[in-house]
């Protein structure tokens, strides 16, 4: 479900943010995996005319995130042993974190608290899918980690913005999405929305990032995932993990709760299923960074 | 109801909502058992995280005194994460018992 954004706003990011495109092979990829009918064969060979994507690929899927034990070494063992739908969330992950790997600003942006609460969201959406029995439980882990993304892209491409917003945040001590909306007139969700569609990725992800601060206005089809994010993104700030931005807790309406059909004594379980993947999906970070 | 609450804080007398289970599948304890001092320490040395109880008011009476573990600086700063909360007093409360316990044992650990 897309949200409409006003074009004053559009050309408002576009005039400032300097989005980068996704290298060829990558936008290549991305398109085919929308493809109902693409075979993984042909998958596997565009990728594999980029090296760097190949070994980046290969990196994650022999990283806790599968937990899988034996060392896989190709494109084509890694198609074969997870298949191609399970696949896909390494491949646009390995894509979007391409992107991030130079030209961040000397602006103030904690850039580990950032990936470590971003790692605290994946664990903890991943830990809810499976509690809710969703069939892609590895996808939210990627859901949570790339939610904020739109933070991530303003510290990277959007400097005039967020070397405004930071000291704001600080001055004043609110939310850092307070700031954003203060400074910028709209906030990281929509940053992450504009260039998540501009990139092509799936509507899911794409849902994720662009409803996760407004899920009681979103009656798309993937509710249970921006949910599950909303409230992951939630209960990683209650018990503080990594820096968001701020030292807050995001609002959050109750009935996302009672939608997933979540109690106290549940949600407490989920937080220790969740902050009991941490330290091994740690090494994801140095995947991220690396 | 039940509830589910950590090993640690087991009392004699307390009665399993569900078998308890070792990692490796084996049932230790049936469900219904009133549990006795030796079954306590049984369980605390099998490695096991969670054990099913009767009576929910357990599982509150347990989070608070966990909550009450943290020290202050963890207090104030619960206090003050808060400040955006859209929920009702009593929810806001429950939540803070969960982010003081948690809080408190991921200070502990680093
Ligand atoms: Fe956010
Ligand atoms: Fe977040």
């Amino acid at each position: 479900m897309a949200k409409t954004i006003p074009v004053h706003i559009k050309q408002k990011f576009e005039q400032v943010v300097n989005v980068p495109t996704l290298p060829k092979v990558l936008s290549k990829v991305i398109s085919m995996l929308g493809e109902p009918r693409v075979s993984a064969r042909e998958v596997a060979k565009v990728i594999s005319q980029d090296q760097a994507l190949v070994s980046r690929i290969l990196r994650i899927v022999n990283s806790a995130f599968y937990g899988f034990p034996r060392q896989i070494k190709t494109i084509d063992h890694a198609l074969v042993i997870l298949g191609f739908n399970r696949l896909k969330a390494a491949i646009f992950t390995a894509s979007v974190l391409e992107v991030f790997k130079n030209g961040q600003n000397d602006i103030g942006f904690d850039v580990n608290g950032f990936w470590e609460h971003s790692i605290g969201v994946g664990v903890i959406s991943k830990a809810l899918a499976k509690h809710l029995r969703l069939p892609n439980v590895e996808e939210h882990f990627i859901f949570g980690l790339l939610h904020d993304v739109g933070k991530l892209i303003l510290d990277y491409y959007g400097k005039e913005f967020y070397e405004k917003v930071l000291p704001l945040q600080k001055e004043k001590d609110v939310s850092l999405r307070e700031a954003e909306l203060e400074v910028i007139g709209f906030d990281h969700s929509i940053v992450g929305s504009i260039v998540f569609e501009k990139w092509n990725l799936p509507y899911d992800m794409i849902d994720v990032v662009t409803w996760h601060h407004d899920v009681v206005n979103y009656n798309g089809k993937f509710l249970p995932s921006v949910g599950i994010v909303a409230v992951a993104d939630f209960l990683t700030r209650l018990v503080g993990i990594g820096y968001g931005g701020d030292m807050f807790i995001p609002p959050l309406h109750k009935n996302v709760f009672s939608m997933l059909n979540l109690d106290l004594m549940t949600v407490d379980y989920i937080i220790y299923e969740g902050l009991s993947q941490m330290d091994s999906m740690r090494d994801f970070l140095d995947i991220i960074r690396g | 109801m039940a509830s589910r609450i950590s090993p640690r804080w087991l009392e004699e007398g307390m009665r399993l909502a569900s078998d308890v289970v070792t990692d490796d599948g084996a049932v230790i304890l049936p469900k219904g058992k009133e549990l006795t001092q030796e079954d306590i320490e049984n369980i605390k040395g099998k490695n096991i995280s969670w054990v099913m109880v009767e009576g929910d008011n357990i599982f509150f009476d347990v989070l608070k005194k966990e909550a009450e573990m943290a020290p202050d600086e963890i207090k104030r700063a619960v206090e003050k994460a808060f400040k955006y909360s859209n929920f009702s007093p009593k929810e806001t409360e429950q939540f803070k018992l969960l982010a003081l316990k948690y809080r408190n044992s991921i200070a502990g650990k680093s």
